[in-house]
């Protein structure tokens, strides 16, 4: 089972244990593999400017390993800023498109089809790129051999457990992403001509191969993959919600108001699957476009995503408001001082942009019809990827900037002489730098340019699943001229049953066809 | 044609506002009158001087501090009840120089006030003592500087100790570890099982049929 020739024309047969496979869709495998066989000018020239950016990213980030944390805006009264945000921020995303796809899976929403590589491709380039930023946050590179290396390891620090608990999710991503790319990728290996020795073709096949395996496509396989990737996907809700859960407690875990909040870690996990399905919305409706995808990803997509988008919205708009509503109603000294700069005080900009962006702006596109369409959809999730980040600032920044050690720290006015002028109230600024900007902008770019690239390896739709959609779709049909028909129904029944899908799993999808219209 | 009786009021009445504004200010301002009765007493400004020195082979440092004179010429204490010295040192690794609080004590009888201080870092220390009375406002300062050879590092000690890793914190951590590590296994589990189950039943079914 190793050259092409074995593979080809299984897809469509018969396999040796009796059972029949899925009919091949030529239209489906054309679009899917079409950015892999794409040759035009569009995509050097898109992945060439993004690396740019990718570039200037570490340059920058060259210039503080010279320089120091104070060349990001970093200072002792500002010690956490962008880089946490940041953190926070891109594992927040990379989470979005997992759990969706986890979660249609486990529901059989068929219309789910379409969208779960882009979904699972985007959660595997983001959660990386965030795990990233715990270099620049540590400031001094080397401190990286201390979550890597069991032996020095401080149980102490929340830091840590964040980087066990990303590295498990960052496992169960790869494994999710993996399961079903391995019947694709025998399809994929179909097409692929066996006579071109170019060194792309010649490393696709490698790759196909070695991902496809000893895949028939018969019956038995495509069991075992199911329950495979079913398991992986239960797997992967709880394994979510912790690593959100555990990277809340670098901050939930301190005793520093505004940080200190029982509510962090379901704030957080909520946060990034809001933010997270709409990168996914924004990374479909970006590869839709330029790939034409547009029969195969419609506008009802965009519309169920909306839906998932508003209630994940107004649900940490709800959030928001007990966070404020606990901390205001018993604050202390700090809390209150905290909750006043955030709300009217010194942040209260970012905090009311926030407020329109991500929390009222994607709640109005979803309730009128008008704006409720693939730009109205895609519009909105820009808005609340870049309003959540900015909200991410909120969370980090003023409690970093607040002065804990009122009493007893002063402010020096001479040295020795005249009055001390006290701090008491005194908060520490970060600034923005273009060390911090530049950086940020590189990991944003980071997500397009990887998807890119990993698409011309990988085809952009699940085929397989895709295929066996299609057939559902059409047994449905079937069963449902049949039910009509009770005249033709013996005949039907025999052709569904020699399709290998059940009347009674054709009347399931059919009811719950009926309930989503 | 402005009248000779119109001019004779209003002669009166600016006479009667200036003697009512006099009579005001002196009635208002008592200080004022009292301060002028004290003004052949010459002013003292007492100076707080601050001596600072690390103890030989040692990592301390005493700090003291010093109220010269005790009393003004008229024999009123110069040191209000209540008051207190507060020993500060600069943080001179931050920027605007903020003074940390080392701790305070009560000035005694003779006016001096002294504590002890485990520096954290080697060099040059800035002290700076503050005396202040019981409302907290500050009355007299003095600094100084001395060079501390030795040093008390804050970085190690007990708290990494009594953090999770410790007592039944310990029993914790492997536990959480424990899970983790059969959430690997369990994963890397299903994708060998995937790999190494896939065509082989179709495999054995062929070869029976």
């Amino acid at each position: 089972m190793s050259g092409p020739e074995e593979f080809r024309g299984s897809a469509g047969a018969p396999s040796s244990s009796g059972s029949t496979l899925i009919e091949p869709r030529e239209d489906i495998r054309e679009a899917a593999m079409r950015p892999v066989m794409d040759r035009s000018r569009w995509w050097k020239l898109v992945v060439a400017g993004l690396s740019a950016i990718v570039l200037l990213g570490i340059v920058a980030w060259a210039v503080q390993l010279a320089d120091g944390l104070g060349v990001s805006g970093y200072n002792n009264r500002a010690f956490w800023a962008v880089y946490e945000a940041d953190l926070v921020a891109f594992i927040g995303v990379s989470y979005g498109g997992a759990v969706v796809s986890a979660i249609l899976r486990l529901t059989k929403a068929s219309w789910r089809a379409p969208l779960t590589r882009i979904a699972e491709a985007t959660a595997l380039v983001t959660l990386p790129i965030g795990m990233l930023f715990i270099v620049p946050h540590l400031g001094e590179p080397s401190r990286i051999w201390e979550l890597v290396w069991p032996p020095y390891w401080n149980l102490s620090s929340p830091i840590l457990w964040d980087f066990i608990a990303v590295s498990t999710y960052l496992l169960a991503t790869t494994v999710f992403f993996y399961l079903p790319l391995i019947p694709d990728a025998k399809i994929a290996l179909e097409r692929i001509n066996p006579e071109d020795r170019t060194l792309k073709a010649r490393t696709l096949r490698a790759l196909y191969r070695s991902v496809a395996g000893r895949y028939s496509g018969s019956y038995s396989d495509r069991r075992l993959l199911h329950g495979s990737i079913g398991l992986v996907a239960i797997m992967i809700i709880p394994m979510a919600v912790s690593v959100h859960s555990v990277l809340s407690f670098a901050f939930a875990s301190s005793s520093r108001a505004g940080y200190l909040e029982t509510i962090f870690p379901v704030y957080f996990v909520v946060a990034a699957l809001y933010s997270g399905v709409a990168l996914v919305v924004i990374s479909v409706a970006l590869l839709r476009k330029a790939y034409h995808l547009e029969k195969y990803i419609t506008p009802r997509h965009f519309v169920r995503l909306g839906f998932i988008i508003a209630a994940m919205g107004a649900a940490y708009l709800y959030l928001t408001f007990t966070e404020y509503l606990v901390d205001g109603y018993s604050s202390t000294r700090d809390e209150a001082a905290w909750v006043r700069q955030i709300l009217i005080g010194r942040y209260w900009i970012p905090f009311w942009f926030y407020f329109v962006a991500a929390g009222v702006l994607p709640l109005v596109v979803i309730a009128f019809k008008r704006f409720r369409n693939t730009k109205g959809i895609v519009v909105a999730s820009s808005f609340i990827i870049f309003a959540m980040w900015v909200k991410r600032l909120v969370i980090v920044i003023p409690p970093a900037t607040e002065a804990l050690v009122k009493s007893p720290l002063k402010v020096a006015t001479a040295t020795g002489a005249g009055r001390l002028a006290t701090s008491a109230s005194a908060w520490g600024t970060y600034h923005f730098t273009w060390v911090p900007i530049s950086i940020t902008l590189a990991a944003t770019a980071a997500i397009p340019l990887l998807l890119l690239v990993l698409f011309k390896f990988v085809p952009i739709l699940p085929i397989s699943e895709m295929e066996e959609m299609a057939e559902v779709d059409e047994v449905i049909e079937t069963a449902q001229i049949a039910m009509e028909r009770p005249g033709s129904w013996r005949g039907k029944k025999v052709a569904l049953g020699h399709r290998g899908v059940s009347i009674a799993h054709a009347g399931a999808q059919m009811q719950t066809r009926r309930n989503e219209q | 044609m402005i009248g000779k009786t119109y001019l004779t009021r209003m002669l009166v009445a600016a006479v009667v506002s200036i003697a009512l504004g006099v009579s005001a200010t002196w009635l208002l301002l008592p200080g004022v009158a009292g301060a002028t009765t004290t003004t052949n007493l010459p002013a003292v400004q007492p100076s707080l001087t601050v001596q600072a020195s690390e103890v030989p082979g040692k990592a301390v440092a005493t700090i003291s501090a010093v109220l010269t004179p005790l009393y003004s010429p008229a024999g009123v204490s110069m040191i209000p009840p209540g008051s207190k010295a507060y020993f500060y040192v600069h943080l001179s690794q931050f920027e605007n120089s903020p003074l940390l609080l080392l701790g305070s004590s009560p000035l005694n009888s003779g006016g001096a006030a002294r504590i002890s201080y485990q520096p954290t870092w080697k060099g040059q220390q800035q002290v700076v003592v503050e005396v202040e009375n019981s409302a907290g406002k500050a009355l007299y300062q003095g600094s100084t500087s001395f060079v501390a050879t030795r040093f008390v590092t804050p970085f190690k000690g007990a708290v990494e100790a009594i953090r999770p890793d410790g007592g039944i914190g310990r029993a914790v951590v492997v536990a959480l570890l424990t899970i983790v590590g059969l959430v690997w296994i369990a994963l890397l589990a299903t994708a060998v099982r995937v790999n190494l189950g896939l065509g082989t039943r179709t495999t054995q079914k062929a070869v029976g049929a």
